[in-house]
């Protein structure tokens, strides 16, 4: 099993609480900004340093939770600072980008690090779609038509235009290409039955994120039972749970004691949870997924998940680092997931989120790698 | 309307003729020229389009070994019926024709476009369909664009068009002369493909890109093999597109 180090860029706190989304940014103080990426670059270099196998982020947008907003660019800064990893792009938002756009900046990633890109391509949380006003209902076409043309993008060496329902192009022809021949490592996000079946059918991974094990169960299962319908045996390493974050110690009272203050508390706004609603509610799951749709539409209105129940759920690592493997063992049983997606980002400050980072490498890694 | 014209060697084409406009001639794949397909009146709203018959195909008269034997024939079609440059579109088994066509009467030829052109491409690795209904998806996709739907009669030519010339449209070399000459087409050039084409695979357009010196390729999304029938409007729209404006194609007018 493989450990992803998940950089998300968070701003941290904001000197006035306003519930909203979009967070306005007359709150955003350029020194704590710069202070935040920077801190975040030398958690990079330390994860490959310890010997994270894969150092992974995300694109997100118009609030403090990332400050995210291109992934490549991020990207592109932890290849500077990462000598050994994989560098997980999990990922850009493919409905609301240019689609060229993407392949061009995923293989410049590529190409920088030497070969060491897995290229997520996902479609995003619900209140994204609000950003660049893409409509919620054309997530999945858009998606499946840019995908194609990515993948083609990067793998066929002559000029070519695209008609497409979505894309027009008359000429795309990127430079660089990406260096892993014929395609980096590919996942997709996978809680919708659309996703599981596409993947399989382009034969990539599937990345199953901001969910629980109750969730990812049924996902996994249908993607596996439907591989399996195929032909196709995935990898472990094609399929990624995360990102969850970790509360390791020397014993799992003292490790829990560390987790419950942070994780028994709702983090997010009621502003994002209104727009996650209204455009989950806009079609962008489709009709195929009525549990994800009221998921959406019910978040946040249920007081928070016990700490127990949250590790029940497999939301976070928590506990001494027997207990830890014992929470992975049970992931890679229940999903088939071959690497975990850690999120290390848990309100401590920057000596303890080290020191959290290195005894996990110390205690949990090694034989992490075996299971 | 269809019609026909005697040609020296023995050669009667019979041909389909619908519209009025700059003359379009169609060279049409191993199915033969089908008489419900809509992108015939739809191209016939700009342009004069001939759809003949290649010799052994349909009511059309006459045996060629080879692609660059059709290709003479064709030749004297079109002196005997425009007199001129045509803008010839060629498909899938019409694409060797075509493009021996563009190579050995540059003068007659004044754009080209191959839609899927199976010249140089091996068997498809996708496993064949199990019955005429999947065939017929493959080659037409799940929205077929017909003026009538067909009959059975229809399919019945379509197969007999298919099973009696598919032998012979390759040289024994595989068409290895043409490739060698593809370099030698001075027109301009559009080459279609769709993206889910099981039949030739997309990746096979590449090499016409390769060696055509004044050449576009685009490939339509999700569209199966025969695009005038399985992406009428798109096809439709893009060789109007090419045919009008030139150089300028690659500007574009929309998002």
């Amino acid at each position: 099993m493989k450990a992803s180090f998940f950089v998300s860029l968070p701003y941290g706190r904001v000197r006035e609480s306003t519930g909203r989304w979009p967070v306005p940014n007359r709150l955003f103080e350029p020194d704590q900004a710069v202070q935040v990426v920077s801190s975040r670059m030398d958690h990079v270099q330390l994860a490959d340093e310890l010997g994270f196998d894969w150092i992974g982020c995300a694109e997100h947008h118009y609030s403090p939770g990332s400050l995210a907003s291109n992934v490549s660019a991020v990207a592109a800064a932890i290849t500077q600072r990462a000598q050994r990893a994989r560098i997980c792009i999990m990922g850009a938002l493919l409905p609301l980008n240019n689609p060229v756009r993407v392949a061009e900046e995923y293989a410049l990633v590529d190409v920088m690090s030497g070969g060491r890109l897995v290229a997520g391509l996902l479609r995003g949380a619900p209140y994204e779609y609000l950003v660049y006003s893409v409509p919620p209902a054309e997530s999945r076409s858009r998606f499946e038509e840019a995908w194609e043309l990515v993948a083609r993008a990067w793998s066929d060496t002559e000029p070519f235009g695209w008609e497409g329902e979505h894309y027009h192009y008359r000429y795309v022809s990127i430079w660089p290409r990406p260096i892993q021949s014929p395609l980096p490592p590919i996942f997709i996000s996978g809680s919708s039955r659309e996703s599981a079946e596409f993947a399989v059918r382009r034969r990539i991974g599937l990345g199953l994120a901001f969910t629980n094990l109750a969730a990812a169960k049924p996902a996994a299962d249908y993607f596996f039972q439907q591989a399996d319908a195929s032909g196709w045996k995935p990898a472990p390493d094609q399929v990624i749970y995360g990102h969850l974050p970790v509360y390791l110690a020397d014993t799992d009272e003292q490790a829990r004691a560390l987790a419950r203050p942070r994780v028994e508390v709702s983090h997010l706004a009621t502003g994002m949870l209104r727009a996650n609603r209204l455009v989950a509610e806009a079609g962008f799951f489709g009709p195929r997924n009525p549990e994800l749709l009221q998921r959406f539409q019910t978040m946040g209105t249920h007081a928070p998940l016990s700490l127990e129940q949250q590790l029940e759920l497999g939301m976070l690592l928590c506990g001494s680092a027997e207990t830890v493997l014992e929470q992975l063992r049970h992931i890679r049983l229940e999903l088939g997931a071959g690497v975990i997606s850690l999120n290390f980002e848990t309100g401590a400050d920057q000596v303890a989120t080290e020191a959290m980072m290195r005894r996990f490498a110390r205690d949990v890694l090694p034989a992490m790698h075996e299971l | 309307m269809t019609r026909t014209v005697d040609l020296p060697g023995e050669f009667r084409i019979e041909y389909r003729e619908v519209g009025q406009g700059q003359p379009l001639v169609y060279f049409h794949g191993a199915g033969g020229v089908f008489r419900n397909a809509a992108f015939m009146p739809a191209l016939g709203r700009s342009y004069r389009v001939l759809a003949p018959s290649r010799p052994g195909y349909d009511g059309s008269t006459g045996t060629c070994a080879t692609s660059r034997e059709e290709a003479e024939v064709m030749a004297s079609f079109i002196r005997k019926t425009v007199d001129g440059p045509v803008h010839l579109v060629a498909e899938s088994a019409g694409g060797a024709a075509g493009c021996w066509l563009a190579v050995l009467e540059p003068g007659l030829v004044s754009s080209l476009v191959l839609v899927a052109p199976g010249a140089f491409a091996g068997a498809s690795h996708a496993p064949a369909p199990a019955t005429a209904e999947a065939m017929e998806q493959r080659l037409f996709g799940l929205q077929p664009a017909w003026t009538e739907a067909p009959t059975e009669a229809d399919r019945a030519a379509r197969q007999r068009n298919a099973s009696s010339n598919a032998p012979r449209l390759r040289s024994a070399h595989g068409n290895a002369d043409l490739l060698e000459r593809l370099h030698e087409i001075a027109a301009p050039t559009l080459v279609l493909w769709g993206t889910a084409d099981e039949v030739v695979p997309p990746e096979a357009g590449q090499v016409f890109v390769q060696r055509i010196p004044d050449s576009y390729r685009i490939l339509i999304y999700g569209a199966a093999h025969s695009l005038p029938v399985s992406a009428c409007p798109q096809f439709v729209a893009l060789v109007t597109d090419f045919i009008e404006r030139g150089d300028g194609f690659v500007v574009a007018e929309r998002a």
